[in-house]
């Protein structure tokens, strides 16, 4: 479970985000949707304590986010704007490096490993060649791979979707759906809204640094009524009449 | 067919120097294999001829003996154990002499083999007594630790039956029994290892012809750790080479000294405090180790985002280390010993130095990262203040030239060592969002 309250985080004089509250229930998947640069990542990388927070706090199962030990620790999985990939490595190693560091017994390792790769991967030099040759996809694929190789009770995912072909990101909203079942928690922050559509249980939008709207997938779009994107623009209300300036089009 | 096997090596080797990295590693143990019977070759005429006397020839000859048969016995299990390999399948029509015979001249046309050769050679050349005979000892050394490798090796690797793994043994048992009773009655070295020689190809050929198939013994965890260190500094573009300049660079500066020692008879840096910032492995860390996250960020997000710890951070970065240190120490001590009597100083100074530097990079590397755009980038690649404190650090400690007194310093540096290196534990929490600040903005 994951608890925001009253978080405010400022880079000089820009308030990126302010007085944020969201909780994030236990079997819930939370899509948080919003324009370019209003802070998703921010708010990502305070979760996960990449950035100090200036005000409010954040709870991790119960737990402050920056005081969290070994074990609470390993309850996450993340998959960041950076992908945090050793490209050095080729997709095998990383992938056993990455199990090495939760000190998983090998043959689990190895038994998650090829699970996640037949699923995952269409053939075997894939998984043998270094990260630094991979495609966007596959970087991501194998970023997913490692986020999830430990089964964490808490998946936080930016952008998961974005460089993936339509049909890995449906092979990964297929799986998330099913890891999702065993009362995992999971943060989404996407701006593939079709994708978000198939498996978010709760929506929440961030606009000009608060979190203007915050509940159920239902009431985002009034029990189906509205398309999400629909929805999304309803609440974000984009400014088109700059368009009819534009004489010369 | 044995011509070809060699023909086909060859050519196998000579493909594989197309890949720079391979021609230069390459250059570079055949360069330090000749160095080093270039620095053995000089120190064995100067103890013959008496000038200097810490040791007898003959004892210095063994030890490098010992040397050759350790290092050949030892490179079976280290870095990682090879297990040898049956090159044709038993159903292939060769005879055993042939088969045995293949399977030799296949080991000897390791590349090992050749940078022994080179030391071999280099060192008989610069010898001026006793060269041939040292030449022929060491070879026959070389050849027959090989074998007796070979010999347990066969134990190791391959399946037999009942009856042929006692005779093994008793072989060994038997060679061992003659081996010792040589030594008792003080029998010509040369004699023994031409026995030994012949003994131990019979035993081998015996063993090769009764083979059955092979174990299903795995080794390839236990090498896992080293492989992907390697790979972490072999691919890692940015740090690599800045790292192998370091390396050349003080190369270069202590064979020119070399040089100017041997013409001219004084030390191009003696007494010039500049030289000691070379004879540490201060370069290692100015270059990259105090900016050890910058180089490796991605190791350091992982671990962070993962587990939230900088203890398996500090170990991640000591395994780091350690084999450009290990190159750094192999370029150092024989040049350094060749050129001052006064070894205790010097080591003590290295492996002082060594300790600061290694522990403080932990600290530096927390609370001043940088990061990497590039290989070479103009504002350096660690901060002013890390290189202010390693090298005013490694001048300092040079003061233990000047008197005795200055011993005190040494527990003190690795006290400091300590201390930075609790301090980064202890503070790692608080400062990481340095690292993330200063590594993951664009």
């Amino acid at each position: 479970m994951i608890e925001i309250n009253n978080l405010t985080k400022t880079f000089g004089k820009h308030t990126v985000l302010e007085n944020i509250d969201l909780k994030i229930e236990k079997g819930n998947v939370y899509a948080l949707l919003g324009k370019n640069g209003v802070g998703k990542t921010t708010l990502i990388n305070t979760i996960i304590d990449l950035i100090p927070l200036d005000k409010g706090s954040i709870m991790i199962n119960g737990k402050k986010h920056d005081k969290l030990g070994k074990k609470d620790k390993e309850k996450l999985g993340v998959v960041g704007e950076d992908l945090a990939l050793i490209e050095e490595l080729n997709g095998l190693e990383f992938l056993n490096f990455i199990g090495k560091i939760y000190e998983l017994p090998k043959k689990t390792i190895d038994k998650r490993i090829t699970d996640l790769f037949d699923y995952f991967f269409e053939e075997e030099k894939d998984i043998k060649k270094n990260i630094s040759r991979y495609s966007t996809g596959m970087k991501k694929k194998i970023a997913f791979c490692a986020a999830i190789l430990h089964t964490p009770d808490i998946l936080i995912l930016d952008e998961p979707f974005s460089g993936l072909d339509p049909l890995v990101a449906n092979q990964m909203i297929e799986f998330l759906k099913i890891y999702q079942q065993k009362d995992r928690t999971i943060f989404i922050s996407s701006h593939d809204l079709n994708y978000v559509e198939k498996i978010a249980t709760h929506i929440g939008v961030l606009n000009d640094s608060k979190l203007i709207f915050n509940s159920s997938l239902q009431d985002f779009t009034d029990f189906g009524i509205n398309s999400i994107d629909n929805a999304l623009l309803k609440i974000l209300k984009p400014n088109t009449s700059e368009l009819l300036k534009i004489d010369w089009l | 067919m044995i011509q070809y096997l060699i023909f086909h090596k060859m050519k196998f080797f000579i493909r594989e120097l197309k890949n720079p990295w391979k021609l230069i590693l390459t250059i570079v143990l055949l360069f330090t294999a000749w160095i080093y019977g270039l620095f053995f070759g000089y120190l064995s005429n100067k103890l013959s001829t008496g000038e200097i006397d810490i040791i007898s020839i003959e004892r210095f000859f063994n030890f490098i003996f010992i040397g050759i048969a350790g290092l050949t016995i030892i490179r079976m299990f280290f870095p990682n154990y090879i297990p040898l390999k049956l090159l044709f399948p038993k159903y292939y029509p060769i005879s055993k002499g042939k088969r045995y015979l293949a399977s030799l001249i296949n080991n000897f046309q390791k590349p090992y083999f050749l940078y022994i050769s080179i030391f071999i050679i280099s060192t008989t050349y610069y010898l001026e007594n006793l060269s041939i005979q040292f030449l022929i000892t060491s070879y026959l050394i070389l050849i027959n630790s090989h074998l007796v490798r070979r010999c347990f090796q066969y134990l190791f690797d391959f399946k037999t039956k009942k009856k042929d793994f006692i005779v093994h043994i008793l072989l060994l048992f038997a060679m061992l029994s003659f081996f010792i009773t040589f030594l008792l009655f003080k029998i010509d070295l040369l004699i023994l290892l031409i026995t030994l020689m012949v003994g131990l190809t019979f035993i081998g050929y015996f063993q090769e012809s009764s083979i059955e198939s092979f174990t299903n013994r795995e080794f390839k965890s236990k090498s896992e750790k080293l492989n992907i260190t390697i790979k972490l500094l072999i691919n890692n573009k940015k740090a690599r080479l800045p790292l192998i300049v370091g390396l050349i660079f003080k190369s270069v500066i202590f064979l020119g000294d070399f040089f100017i020692f041997r013409t001219k008879g004084t030390l191009l840096f003696e007494g010039q405090i500049v030289f000691w910032l070379f004879v540490s492995p201060l370069i290692l860390f100015t270059y990259v180790f105090n900016n050890i996250w910058g180089f490796w960020k991605n190791i350091w997000l992982n671990i962070d985002t993962r587990i939230g710890q900088y203890k398996p951070l500090i170990w991640l970065g000591l395994r780091l280390m350690l084999i450009p240190l290990i190159l750094d120490m192999i370029i150092t001590i024989p040049i350094i010993l060749l050129s001052w009597n006064n070894l205790r100083i010097i080591v003590i100074f290295y492996f002082t130095t060594s300790v600061y530097l290694v522990m403080l990079s932990f600290l530096w590397s927390l609370i001043t990262p940088r990061k990497i755009m590039s290989i070479f980038q103009m504002k350096g690649s660690t901060s002013p203040l890390s290189i202010i404190a390693a090298m005013g650090g490694v001048l300092l400690l040079t003061t233990i030239r000047i008197n005795y007194w200055f011993y005190f310093l040494i527990p003190l540096y690795v006290i400091i060592g300590f201390i930075g290196l609790r301090l980064s534990l202890d503070i790692y929490k608080e400062k990481k969002y340095i690292i993330a600040n200063k590594l993951m903005k664009e």
